[in-house]
């Protein structure tokens, strides 16, 4: 198959490539290309450029205020996002809480949070995983007991990447500790600020505090800030969960990481070494795969309904390329990945190669992406039982 | 093998797990512990009776060597006794210097990188030499008192070892951490004049003497990669045991039950590889073992590490858990002692 694409996606493309890259800030994408952590104020300060087209809700449809994008423009957009060393946007308030506010909330709700998401006013952060419940989220703990006008929230969430940062949380809690698990949850929108709420950071493997337990002790969470029916919680947070692994592919950024680990391999002379060449080749047409596996779902899901549980194959063969990625840049610069410094941009000699330095702590921390939004082996249980349905 | 000594290795064996048992608390790497590996008499066991030492030979080193990938030792036995000493141990002139090293009084750095070519040159001047260029990665160099160096002599292909005093002029020492915690660092020469003595090998013999002492290094690696393997299959294979969702052990699944069972298979060839290399009478066939045993504990080392983190989920990807420093740990070491491509035309010569 072969995707033609209209003059006027053409266009489109044009547009969205000329847009991001005059705006890009060159200090920003040295950050990106050469993998450095981002500060809150990275994101942000990014997020508000993207914002300033209604690109950062670039997913949302017109009626929730999006720029209401056909699936193909989406598509573009993420390619020409990706070939850029722009930051990955936060994806918890544009991709999560809003498209289940604006498919499960109320008017009110709908007023209350959406321009905040879009506009990139508020920061939010994803309270799902538990100490008892990572893979199998229904079996969270975290209770929430109605009491008038407010919820009594305690519990303990953990792996809360951003809470840090995080002016709001969509969270599920247990309201309901009689019946079936799944029946019991609810979906709630937490303050950050309330009172009762503890953020205790934890480094991760690669050094960095991106993720936190988040501790609740007592806090009061006004019942407007339910989304949908009391103990509808999981339907919710399944609906997000298809939403979630259609943007999982993560091709685009891939083609970019590729592109620059080749022109590493060239800049070193090892290009054409027999076996960087083998593995470059390789990976290249893997991507090639999962990009058209990814064309022909979205071809398949134009007239826009959920591309469904087949989704699934796109976040587990997409999550593989970027961690074999993350290798093979190890293997490229070997041992002078060893010389690492923590603010390495700026203490940069002229011999230095920039690349090699950030590479371990990359390989590590892209060891997350076959854990986290459902991991790959959760996504292989999906497909073995809803599209190869075995039992 | 005599009966003998494999009563002196099953001894050693149980000390070194003792040691560790006792230092270790299973997560932080142990450091200063050089002058408890000298009173446990540690430094004396690679070297042949003839040199003063136990003659314990590879068995021995990797008896040792596990407990420290088991235990996360930053003690650089490797680089000091095995790599520094092992070149100090095959040379008339460095019989001096060996036996401070045996009793730990005199701590050599091995400023040279196993498979590779060196990178510093030594020009002739007078009776002696000047030494000049840098290199890098070199383990535990902030705590050394000398460094073996390796040099190319002047314009020709030849190699010659020598032996330079880490405070000598002209030696800077640039200490860089390691992403494992550990240290290594750049020593750099910059004109530094080294006496004929202290130039250890008779001319021609370096290459060949060199090749011994690396497929040492080599086999020693794949000991201290072993014994961290093992840890994070144990650590894994019980967490499988413990950790529970959708009501059972994940371990119970099928599909992480092949997992660890290719884990421990994956496992159990560095052990094979590792345990013969070290019992094998011919010089040759322990060496193509060695290197081996090497190349296998990289890809065994690299699968059980993926494997391990990804078993345990979220967990394993904190700072503060055992697993990421194993991980780290096997990782550096296939970083600073080569990956496997980097030593398949010695293994081929070997075999
Ligand atoms: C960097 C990072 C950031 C995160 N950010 C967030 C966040 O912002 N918000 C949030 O809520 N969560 C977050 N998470 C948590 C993430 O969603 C969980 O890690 C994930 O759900 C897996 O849960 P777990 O880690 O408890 O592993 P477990 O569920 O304990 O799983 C352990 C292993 O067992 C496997 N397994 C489990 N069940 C089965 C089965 N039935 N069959 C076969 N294998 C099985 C898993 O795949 C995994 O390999 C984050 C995680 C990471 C690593």
């Amino acid at each position: 198959m072969t995707m033609i694409f209209s003059e006027e996606d053409k266009a489109f493309s044009a547009e969205v490539r000329a847009y991001l890259s005059d705006n890009l800030p060159a200090e920003l994408a040295r950050k990106v290309r050469y993998n450095q952590r981002l500060t809150r104020d990275d994101y942000t300060s990014w997020q508000d450029v993207l914002a300033a087209r209604n690109w950062y809700a670039v997913g949302w449809p017109a009626s929730a205020g999006g720029p209401g994008l056909t699936q193909t423009q989406r598509y573009l957009f993420e390619r020409e996002y990706g070939a850029l060393s722009c930051p990955h946007p936060c994806q918890f308030g544009i991709a999560m809480a809003g498209p289940v506010i604006f498919t499960f909330g109320n008017d009110e709700q709908k007023a209350r949070f959406l321009p905040g998401i879009r506009e990139n006013k508020d920061f939010w952060c994803q309270g799902y995983s538990e100490p008892g419940a990572g893979s199998d989220l229904a079996a969270l703990k975290t209770t929430a007991v109605r009491e008038g006008d407010h919820y009594r929230v305690n519990g303990q969430k953990i792996w809360t990447t951003w809470a840090n940062w995080a002016d709001w949380m969509f969270c599920l809690v247990k309201t309901d500790l009689e019946v079936k698990p799944q029946r019991g949850i609810s979906f709630l929108l937490i303050d950050m600020r309330s009172p009762g709420i503890t953020v205790r950071p934890i480094k991760t493997i690669d050094g960095d505090e991106e993720f936190n337990e988040v501790f609740f002790n007592d806090v009061l969470v006004p019942v407007e800030n339910r989304i949908g029916e009391e103990g509808q919680g999981w339907t919710y947070a399944k609906f997000l969960l298809e939403f979630e692994r259609f943007s999982m592919s993560g091709a685009a950024r891939s083609r970019r990481v590729l592109s620059e680990i080749r022109a590493d391999a060239e800049a070193l002379g090892k290009a054409d070494d027999a076996r960087m060449a083998e593995r470059l080749t390789r990976l290249e047409i893997e991507l090639l795969a999962l990009e058209h596996m990814e064309l022909h779902l979205l071809a398949r899901s134009v007239g826009g309904e959920n591309p469904g549980p087949e989704a699934s194959k796109l976040k587990i063969r997409g999550t593989e390329i970027a961690q074999a990625l993350s290798r093979l840049r190890v293997d490229l610069h070997a041992e002078n990945c060893l010389v690492h410094s923590e603010a390495f941009l700026d203490a940069l000699e002229p011999s230095d190669n920039p690349s090699a330095m950030g590479a371990i702590a990359t390989y590590l921390n892209q060891r997350k992406l076959t854990i986290w939004g459902g991991s790959n082996e959760v996504q292989r249980m999906i497909l073995a039982k809803q599209i190869l349905e075995l039992g | 093998m005599s009966t003998n000594l494999d009563d002196e290795l099953h001894m050693l064996t149980d000390t070194v797990a003792r040691y560790v048992a006792n230092r270790s608390d299973g997560k932080a790497q142990i450091e200063n512990g050089w002058k408890e590996l000298a009173e446990l008499g540690w430094l004396y066991l690679p070297y042949p009776e003839e040199v003063g030492g136990l003659g314990l030979g590879t068995a021995g080193v990797s008896a040792v060597m596990q407990g420290h990938g088991r235990g996360l030792l930053a003690t650089p036995y490797l680089p000091f006794a095995v790599m520094a000493g092992g070149v100090l141990a095959r040379c008339p002139r460095g019989s001096h210097a060996l036996a401070a090293v045996m009793e730990g009084e005199q701590r050599v750095a091995a400023a040279f990188a196993v498979g590779a070519a060196p990178t510093l040159a030594a020009h002739p001047a007078g009776a002696g030499w000047r030494l000049v260029g840098a290199c890098d990665h070199v383990l535990s160099v902030d705590e050394a008192d000398a460094v073996l160096a390796v040099a190319r002599i002047g314009a020709t292909e030849e190699t010659g070892l020598f032996l330079v005093r880490a405070d000598a002029p002209g030696v800077t020492i640039t200490v860089q951490p390691l992403p494992d915690g550990r240290k290594a660092g750049r020593v750099g020469f910059d004109d530094v004049a080294v006496a004929a003595v202290d130039r250890l090998d008779e001319d021609g013999e370096a290459e060949a003497l060199l090749r011994e002492v690396e497929t040492e290094a080599l086999l020693a690696a794949a000991a201290d990669n072993l014994g961290a393997m093992q840890v994070l299959y144990e650590q894994t294979l019980d967490y499988a045991k413990l950790r529970k969702q959708f009501g059972r052990p994940i371990g119970s699944f099928q599909s992480l039950q092949f997992r660890l069972v290719d884990m421990w298979i994956k496992l159990d060839e560095v052990r094979s590889l590792v345990a013969s290399a070290a019992a094998a009478p011919d010089r040759n066939e322990a060496g193509a073992l060695a290197v081996a045993a090497w190349i296998q504990s990289v890809w065994s080392g690299r699968l059980i590490g993926e494997e391990a983190i990804q078993i345990h989920g979220a967990i394993a990807m904190t700072d503060e858990h055992a697993v990421g420093r194993y991980v780290k740990r096997i990782l550096v070491n296939e970083l600073v002692f080569g990956a496997p491509e980097r030593h398949f035309s010695r293994y081929r010569s070997m075999r």
